[in-house]
């Protein structure tokens, strides 16, 4: 069981809430793609992908990135559950998308970069701390179904 | 990951738009650092202060900067430019090489804090290869 401070859980129903879901999953995938080539793999049918103009131009980019935002959003109403709340999305990017589970460490670092960038001086060393250990959390939820 | 000439020139160009922040920039990172990853403070037990602010963690981030300041200045020959500063951090302060990417990562947050318009995704590709270089340098004589 994750144990969450007040701090934390305010925290990151703050910043959820304030989100640009679209705007932010947008950025934080095609960072992603930009910055991690190899990522590139699991999106072969998103057509062009040449370079980082291409990337963020790309609507299927755009698409996908607000789908993965939302699905966090299912981790930040279930804070105390998320292992529960992600299994079916676990055997999901195991069995039939067969990511590799680094590449959630790498979207979620990108992730930290897109909302630091939206926070400014606002995303404070805590507020860094609480969420990463809530993309921490997230990714090893998803991760467990693996086998 | 070797550093192309495209990635030479983000770095070259970013780095004199971030320099004249260069000491919030680094003792931000470092507080960060220390704050966010607390197995990082293991290496500075011998500081009476790690709070933000405390003149340890601004000079030991003056320290750092400056280090990295160099390091653009001899990115073509990383390896042998940073040879004196891989032998300390080697033979005499034992880093683990694993905290490189930490701050790294920590550096790479307080520039998007600062510089969110100018890192790019194709900026911060850039930097952070050249952070990844940087490291390995530093790591060169360890073994």
């Amino acid at each position: 069981m994750v144990e969450w401070t007040e701090f934390e859980r305010a925290t990151i129903q703050d910043i959820f809430s304030k989100m640009d879901y679209e705007s932010v999953g947008h950025n934080a995938l095609a960072r992603c793609l930009v910055v991690y080539p190899w990522t590139q793999r699991y999106f072969a049918k998103f057509g062009n992908l040449y370079n980082a103009a291409a990337i963020m131009g790309n609507p299927l980019v755009a698409a996908h990135g607000a789908v993965v935002l939302h699905g966090l959003d299912r981790a930040v109403k279930n804070m105390d559950n998320i292992k529960a709340t992600y299994a079916e999305l676990s055997v999901l990017h195991s069995e039939k998308l067969h990511v590799d589970p680094d590449n959630f460490r790498l979207l979620a670092d990108c992730l930290t970069i897109v909302v630091a960038s939206k926070l400014g001086t606002g995303f404070t060393a805590d507020v860094q701390a609480a969420f990463q250990k809530f993309l921490a959390v997230v990714a090893s939820a998803l991760t467990k179904q693996y086998h | 990951m070797s550093l192309s000439d495209k990635d030479k020139s983000l770095v070259k160009a970013f780095w004199a738009k971030v320099a004249p922040k260069a000491e919030i920039i680094g003792h931000d990172a470092l507080y960060r650092m220390l704050s966010v990853y607390p197995q990082t403070k293991t290496y500075f037990s011998h500081w009476p202060d790690m709070s933000s602010g405390s003149a340890p963690v601004k000079n030991h981030g003056k320290k750092i900067m400056g280090g990295l300041a160099e390091a653009v200045a001899k990115i073509d020959d990383l390896v042998g430019g940073l040879l004196t500063l891989s032998e300390l951090h080697a033979f005499q302060m034992r880093v683990d090489p694993a905290n490189y990417k930490i701050l790294a990562h920590c550096i790479l947050v307080v520039l998007a804090v600062y510089f969110p318009d100018d890192l790019t995704p194709e900026v911060h590709l850039a930097f952070e290869k050249f952070l990844a270089n940087v490291a390995l340098a530093m790591s060169d004589k360890y073994r």
